[in-house]
């Protein structure tokens, strides 16, 4: 089911007029329950897929009821481990041929929000071992990865938020102004998707043609276009998931905050799918460098910088298998290394006051944002193989 | 919790690298402009390495958030010292 189509506008009305039927706990969990196997029953198009997403949610429960029960480090890192190995098996990333036969990837499963549901359970089975997992139920767990208002693509809500709603959920309904702001976000979504993306589709394919005919206000079309259609196609469908979830009380973290304009890069990704920073950054970047830093303190710096560059690769990589997404990570990487340096550059140069003075100079400011947003849209060269034109262009330019 | 406030204090002056650094119960990352995720981790473990105590990773994530400052990462250590005295 389409998030903007009809059908999904009336599956979210028909949900909150039962939901706030009763405040019974075990009427409107089951009620969540139905309504999200419905949900999902839509994206499951084969047996083979539905049975392969049966077994990796099942799998994915067991093992955390083992590492809850063992806490036990080899057994945790073993689990994770396992997690990753099947995201990138079913999503037939090329780097597995090293070590599978090429046939072995040829199969045709698909599972919808696999990436989504594989960095939930990473991060559930992490704070499970250390011991700052909430309580998990199979229905909660079922209901928090396969929830329709984040499972096909986010944001990565935590388990600890989505439990307190689980055990709250017979709270009331929403004051009048919270529901209509809710209505308002889902419908700013609707808008985002119908009018804006759409609008900058139409841009896209009109510059595309002139592109392809030579003309160098084609490329420039395509390089502002495409940045604008991905931005407001995702950032409007968050709205959507955020705001029919708000609509029966689960808050979700924002997942979008303006990041087009941002002053540099690092600042970039704390505007720009935010549950997916925050996860990389927690469950990748914090725990690596903390493991790191605390045997050699004196190459943290130094490792700090190689992890930030991982990281922000690995930002890149999970958008999917194909190349164009490591080049898209590589760059991102590349691109918050250099701005790490700067700023520690910077800061080691001006010191203290120094940097509060750069940082509020007005016209610092404004060329920071102009060049990172030219350097954004340019990562997203990358994004799509949509880049043969541009290439084709510059080609008969030289 | 002076001697505790004391050494936190000591903790923030070592990783800062400024000795005469002042800290405030109400002041967060927002608040120094060397605070980063770099600086936030190496905080965390001279705090873990001279308190003697363990931070989850969903615990020092929850610590960036905005209604975090110095005062709950304060009351977070304080509690932690509570759990690990026998």
């Amino acid at each position: 089911m389409s998030f903007f189509s009809l059908s999904f506008l009336l599956f979210v009305a028909t949900l909150l007029l039962l939901f706030h039927q009763s405040r019974s706990k075990t009427f409107r969990r089951a009620l969540l329950t139905a309504a999200n196997v419905a949900f999902l029953l839509t994206f499951a198009t084969t047996l083979p897929n539905f049975a392969a997403l049966v077994a990796v949610v099942g799998l994915g429960y067991l093992a955390l009821r083992l590492v809850r029960a063992r806490s036990s480090s080899r057994l945790a890192a073993f689990c994770v481990t396992m997690v990753i190995a099947s995201l990138l098996y079913l999503k037939r990333y090329d780097v597995l041929i090293v070590v599978l036969p090429e046939r072995a990837l040829a199969h045709t499963l698909e599972i919808v929000g696999l990436s989504y549901f594989s960095f939930k359970l990473i991060h559930m089975l992490v704070d499970a071992y250390q011991g700052v997992l909430a309580p998990v139920s199979l229905v909660g767990y079922l209901n928090y990865h396969l929830g329709f208002v984040s499972l096909v693509a986010g944001p990565i809500q935590r388990y600890n938020d989505f439990h307190q709603f689980w055990e709250e959920i017979d709270a009331g309904p929403p004051d009048g102004r919270s529901g209509l702001l809710a209505w308002n976000r889902l419908l700013n979504g609707l808008v985002k998707i119908g009018l804006l993306a759409s609008a900058a589709t139409l841009v896209f394919d009109l510059s595309e043609r002139r592109a392809q005919s030579g003309e160098i206000l084609g490329v420039v079309g395509m390089f502002y276009s495409y940045p604008a259609y991905v931005y407001f196609n995702f950032a409007g469908y968050c709205d959507i998931v955020i705001g029919a979830a708000a609509l029966i009380g689960l808050k979700h973290q924002e997942n979008f905050d303006r990041p087009y304009l941002a002053r540099n890069l690092i600042d970039f990704w704390n505007r720009w799918h935010i549950s997916l920073t925050l996860w990389i950054r927690d469950y990748v970047f914090m725990s690596s460098f903390k493991a790191v830093a605390t045997r050699w303190p004196r190459r943290a710096r130094a490792v700090g910088y190689a992890l930030l560059f991982v990281s922000l690769f690995l930002a890149g990589v999970w958008h999917g298998p194909g190349r164009n997404f490591a080049a898209f990570g590589f760059v991102h990487g590349i691109g918050v290394l250099v701005c790490q340096m700067y700023v520690d550059i910077l800061r080691g140069r001006l010191g203290r006051a120094g940097v509060q003075r750069y940082l509020a100079s007005g016209w610092f400011r404004f060329g920071a944002r102009a060049l990172t947003f030219n350097y954004v849209c340019f990562s997203f060269l990358f994004f799509r193989p949509w880049v043969d034109p541009l290439m084709d262009f510059l080609a008969r330019r030289t | 919790l002076t001697d505790v406030r004391q050494t936190f204090l000591e903790v923030f002056r070592e990783v800062f690298e400024d000795d005469r650094l002042m800290i405030e119960d109400r002041q967060s990352a927002k608040d120094f402009v060397d605070w980063d995720s770099l600086r936030h981790i190496s905080l965390i473990i001279a705090v873990e390495q001279r308190f003697r105590v363990r931070f989850a990773t969903a615990e020092i994530s929850r610590l960036t958030e905005p209604d975090q400052n110095i005062g709950t990462f304060l009351q977070l250590l304080t509690r932690k010292l509570e759990q690990s005295t026998p």
